[in-house]
């Protein structure tokens, strides 16, 4: 059982270990997917952000950066490819989040998870294929597959949603005001 | 229960929807706008090597190249090019068909004949 802080109380930057504990979480998640095999660039769950869903709403948002930062970073050097081509594409990414995140920030609570997370994998992929069409193939044709992107993180963005719904109904308790030791 | 249909749906998810609908959209609205106003370029062209010498033509206009008295014909027809015939052994060049795609090309040997098409090349494939 996990225990998260409750909906009322914003998680700072103080409460270090949730934010080392979110990190690894994603990491790990995203180390797992990243030994899965992929049929193309852009398809992936992206079941990494599912600890990143799970806490969005509930932290503030220099927190919420260091978390995708972190975990790209452990990614990286779990996977080995933190200075790899696959380790750049992986920190263009999560550029791509945390500037969908930065523009979503001030109604976030406004927004379903579901929205969030089809919003967060859509800006990912946008910024991967800008930067795989304008860096690796030189070539701006290869935006012409944007709409079949695009429905592959709406896909994928919904099923990392449904899957974080389903985990924060049956494993989480938002009761963090109850946990030993805090204010 | 209104709880989880909160995190499926909420007001403010209209607006993260129609923008990733104009963002998906947003290709489709930049072709039709180039193509209105003619900034692309998507025409292909034939090179015809014969003997040596080099021969360049439209792939947009239907004609038919005669060659060594009429005994090699390329044809150009539906944007597709092919060679209709030929006086060599094999008949190779002739079963090669129509071909339309940049960098594709028919060579025939005995009477030193390269058709090939010219455009901006399309990729076989990528990988990372």
């Amino acid at each position: 059982m996990i225990v998260l802080p409750t909906e009322k109380k914003i998680l700072r930057f103080e409460d270090k270990r949730y934010i080392l504990f979110f990190s690894t979480l994603a990491g790990i998640f995203s180390f797992i997917e990243s030994i899965l095999p992929k049929p193309f660039l852009f398809v992936k769950i992206g079941i990494g952000y599912i600890p990143i869903l799970l806490i969005i709403d509930k932290i503030s948002y220099i927190p919420l950066i260091s978390i995708i930062l972190v975990k790209t970073i452990i990614t990286g050097i779990f996977a080995g490819t933190l200075f790899s081509f696959t380790g750049v594409l992986s920190i263009i990414g999560s550029f791509g989040c945390i500037v969908a995140y930065s523009i979503i920030f001030p109604f976030v609570k406004k927004l379903s998870k579901v929205s969030i997370s089809i919003l967060l994998a859509t800006f990912t992929n946008i910024f991967q294929l800008i930067f795989y069409s304008y860096f690796i193939v030189k070539d701006f044709n290869l935006l012409k597959i944007l709409p079949f992107v695009n429905l592959i993180s709406i896909i994928t963005g919904f099923i990392t949603s449904l899957i974080t719904i389903k985990i924060e109904e049956n494993f989480i308790i938002f009761e963090f005001d109850k946990i030993k030791g805090n204010k | 229960m209104k709880k989880i249909a909160k995190s499926f749906f909420r007001k403010g998810d209209l607006l993260i929807y129609f923008f990733i609908f104009f963002v998906t959209s947003l290709p489709f609205i930049l072709t039709g706008v180039l193509k209105i106003t003619g900034n692309i370029h998507e025409s292909l062209s034939i090179e015809i090597n014969y003997n040596g010498t080099h021969y360049l033509y439209s792939l947009e206009e239907d004609r038919e190249i005669r060659f060594k008295n009429d005994r090699i014909i390329v044809e150009i027809k539906d944007k597709k090019v092919r060679v209709k015939e030929s006086d060599c052994p094999d008949k190779l060049c002739m079963k090669r068909g129509w071909i339309d795609k940049p960098g594709q090309f028919i060579i025939c040997m005995p009477n030193k004949l390269i058709v090939k098409v010219i455009g901006k090349e399309e990729y076989d494939s990528i990988t990372y």
